[in-house]
């Protein structure tokens, strides 16, 4: 399902963090969202997710407005992950049965139960499924958060720097979690990331914010080292690294 | 996914097998407040008393004094229990309880203030306040009083949002306030109203009777369906506020609500036995620590942790000094805080 904004306008404590964007994303991608801090990513994301509402403008998914659907409805269709993940004594079964929250109405089925195990199946998590949130590694903690936004089987999935803090193999783990997904259930993913490489190895979509307006949006014509100059005010430089495009400051 | 299946489910067995358990444990300690107290009932009289409508004075004791008390713990113990565990779950503050909020002082300023501006004990007190009796005004005057600090949470949601921290300050506040109005009633009060007012703030399950049981009952049961109703979204806000949201819930609704419905809870329970301190707080601790965090055994296992420290709590009150009987308000509050104080130091251990 396609994701677009249009003349999205977002303040916060009078200073302007979204100033009028307009933009778009295409359906069964996987979309970078890249800026410097403070460009207006998060809050982007959040405003996808209507976890905040804008000043100005409007989010359509596919052509209803967000304004229109109830709270439930976009629960069913979008899926958030946040930047930062609260832990708790739930073990982790029961921490991604909350994603059939927007599905479930007096009590949890089988049914749901059943989503729950195949995605621990698909996400091949079975060996930390009993084990309690509270003890999970920092790339676990962030597979059983992608896992427990998969069982919301939502049609949008939105990640805030899902990346962070992890180490490059957890990094590259998730990413592909995340891009097998995309393919397979034909998910759009939209990621706030900081790491310029992650985006350009498994990313189909960027958009680049910079002060709370978008620079280019687009393919990958738009990473340019112009773009990515303008963006980050420092020079860069891209190569081709066998069929990956490389980027790095000079 | 078999394996997993099969450990996820062996998992929540043994967790409805604690529940089960914990329901098993109240059985034996409801006999024995029975069978226990000025007029020995044997387990004989109890049976019979059970089965008969006598009118002998072992069958008046059980019908008037003996179960009303047992109705009582189990009541005011679910009501306070669970309204501890949701309040801990939405504010996600280990410490709220219906004290830290300021309810239970609330209902104590009430109290106070009834006993000490509505000329309680003066001899037209029975025409000047609509036929009630002391008993029923002062109640009224505390389940007032207790709703205020939610009311006043509620107000000024209208007007800012409402965080977790916020609610929690304002608890804090409300309950200076109402402690220093109780302490200017009591420096103003005579020596009788003084004394009254003491001897309500210490809570006592002795003081319900029939009537009052049923408003209680009425309220546990409506209450405790709200609590269970919402038993997944408190699981939700365990992954965060966002991520509630995301999951399709409103969190400020749902953070108000169970704040009032909780404070409802608490007030009919204070404005019957008065207050009982601690077992808010110290049951959804002891659940925790047994039933983890997950809310769908939580609320349960706490609220039958509720009655069984009120049980406890009446039955030591009554044996601890010989032949004076001290109320279950006065026992809760002396052990609830080592109590506490060692599920705290466990925890730290863990």
């Amino acid at each position: 399902m396609s994701l677009s904004v249009s003349g999205l306008s977002f303040s916060y404590n009078r200073k302007t963090v979204l100033d009028r964007i307009t933009c778009s994303f295409a359906p069964c991608t996987l979309h970078a969202l890249l800026g410097v801090n403070g460009a207006g990513k998060s809050t982007l994301i959040k405003l996808l997710g209507r976890q905040i509402k804008p000043d100005q403008g409007a989010v359509f998914l596919g052509d209803k407005n967000l304004a229109s659907l109830g709270i439930s409805e976009i629960a069913r269709r979008i899926a958030y992950l946040p930047q930062r993940h609260e832990i708790s004594g739930l073990s982790v079964a029961d921490y991604l049965l909350l994603g059939r929250r927007p599905h479930i109405c007096w009590k949890v089925c089988e049914a749901d139960e059943e989503i729950v195990l195949q995605t621990v199946e698909r996400l091949k998590i079975g060996e930390m499924a009993l084990r309690p949130v509270s003890e999970l590694s920092g790339g676990e903690l962030q597979k059983a958060a992608l896992a427990r936004a998969l069982v919301q089987q939502p049609e949008v999935i939105l990640l805030d720097e899902p990346t962070s803090n992890l180490d490059p193999k957890n990094q590259h783990e998730v990413m592909n979690l995340i891009k097998n997904e995309v393919q397979d259930l034909g998910l759009t993913a939209i990621i706030a990331m900081h790491d310029l490489n992650l985006a350009l190895r498994y990313a189909s979509g960027f958009t680049l914010l910079d002060g709370g307006r978008v620079l280019a949006t687009g393919g990958r014509e738009v990473m340019t080292e112009e773009n990515l100059c303008q963006l980050y005010d420092v020079g860069f430089q891209i190569q081709s690294f066998g069929e990956h495009l490389v980027c790095f400051p000079v | 996914m078999n394996q997993v299946k099969a450990r996820w489910k062996a998992y929540r067995r043994a967790r409805w097998t604690l529940l089960l358990l914990t329901i098993v444990m109240m059985l034996p300690l409801m006999v024995i407040t029975l069978s226990n107290g000025a007029v020995p009932v044997s387990f004989l009289e109890i049976w019979r008393g059970i089965t008969t409508v006598d009118r002998d004075t072992a069958n008046l004791v059980f019908w008037q004094i003996r179960i009303p008390r047992i109705a009582g713990a189990l009541l005011g113990g679910i009501n306070l229990a669970l309204a501890g565990t949701v309040l801990q779950a939405v504010l996600k503050n280990p410490l709220a309880s219906p004290t830290t909020l300021g309810i239970s002082q609330g209902a104590a300023f009430g109290a106070a203030l009834a006993i000490t501006v509505s000329g309680i004990n003066s001899p037209g007190f029975y025409a000047q306040n609509w036929g009630m009796d002391n008993g029923t005004v002062v109640s009224l005057s505390a389940f007032i009083f207790s709703l205020a600090p939610s009311a006043i949470i509620m107000l000024m949601s209208r007007f800012q949002e409402t965080g977790r921290e916020t609610v929690i300050l304002a608890g804090v506040a409300l309950s200076s306030f109402f402690m220093a109005g109780m302490t200017l009633l009591q420096y103003f009060a005579d020596e009788t109203q003084l004394a009254a007012i003491v001897h309500w703030t210490f809570g006592d399950l002795s003081r319900a009777a029939w009537p009052q049981l049923a408003i209680l009952s009425i309220v546990a049961l409506a209450t405790s369906i709200y609590f269970t109703f919402n038993r997944f979204n408190y699981n939700t806000l365990l992954a965060g506020d966002d991520v509630a949201r995301s999951l399709g819930v409103n969190v400020s609704r749902l953070r108000l609500t169970t704040l009032l419905v909780a404070s409802l809870a608490t007030s009919v329970t204070v404005a019957v036995f008065g207050i009982l301190g601690f077992v808010g707080l110290v049951a959804p601790h002891i659940g925790r620590r047994l039933a983890g965090a997950d809310n769908r055994f939580l609320l349960p296992v706490s609220a039958v942790f509720g009655v069984l420290l009120l049980l406890a709590a009446d039955l030591l009150g009554r044996h601890l000094l010989g032949s004076i009987a001290l109320p279950a308000g006065i026992i809760t509050s002396f052990f609830g805080t080592p109590v506490f104080l060692l599920l705290l130091l466990k925890k730290g251990a863990k």
